[in-house]
């Protein structure tokens, strides 16, 4: 947790803006956490680059601006943040879900959890997805995928994410 | 037979060398073939898109906050 973490700026209420800078330039990102189910308050943590053009995210972007790290490490302060103003919040999180495809997104989720599992897990339940998957492969495609949720081990590598507070 | 066995290995040949093009893509950051897979083109559709994966794989009672 001691990578250093860019300055955000509250957008809505669950909505926050903070800007990458690398060696490929200036990017104004976001992070939003998406209610998929109010009665159980499971919530989706998003974020990604913030086209000011269109108005919307915008997926054909690619940004190798080398501050990775630093992105994630500000995306999961504002996830630990959420979930101390949001208790009863079930937050999701995964990356790249689909055979065939590096899941880059999801294994520096984990790498994130790994580094930080003491820490996390002092004040956080912490549980991860794991896909079907034939030859290392995942089985079928995202969404519509089958697995099972367990309860996070490290060393074993997970397509989803799911974080509580205890 | 022996072209059926040739065809395939080139088949695996040209897989690997795209999977490579795709980590030199991915090594510093994000990709358009990440943001677009993940449905990062609007939260809400990624929301949406996550309805129908908790649909098929809901999560355990027992992991989820109570209320």
């Amino acid at each position: 947790m001691n990578i250093e973490k860019y300055i955000t700026q509250r957008i809505s209420e669950n909505e926050f803006q903070f800007f990458s800078e690398g060696n490929s330039g200036k990017y104004e990102m976001r992070i939003q956490f998406s209610e998929i189910d109010a009665e159980r308050s499971i919530y989706n943590l998003g974020f990604g680059i913030w086209n000011p053009l269109l108005g919307q995210l915008d997926d054909q972007t690619e940004v190798r601006n080398g501050d990775t790290d630093n992105i994630l490490a500000t995306v999961g302060q504002h996830a630990l943040e959420f979930l101390i103003k949001n208790p009863e919040a079930n937050l999701m999180a995964t990356g790249t879900i689909l055979k065939g495809q590096l899941a880059l997104r999801t294994r520096k989720y984990q790498m994130g959890i790994n580094s930080n599992f003491e820490f996390l897990s002092e004040k956080h339940n912490i549980y991860g997805f794991v896909a079907e998957k034939v030859n290392g492969e995942i089985v079928g495609r995202w969404p519509y995928l089958k697995g099972n949720w367990e309860i996070f081990e490290s060393g074993t590598n997970y397509d989803a994410f799911l974080l509580n507070l205890k | 037979m022996a072209s059926q066995i040739v065809k395939k290995e080139e088949a695996k040949k040209s897989e690997s060398k795209v999977n490579e093009s795709k980590a030199s893509l991915n090594k510093n950051g994000f990709t358009a073939i990440e943001s677009h897979i993940s449905g990062y083109t609007s939260f809400q559709r990624k929301a949406d898109e996550m309805k129908m994966f908790l649909s098929l794989n809901p999560i355990p009672e027992g992991f989820l906050k109570k209320k």
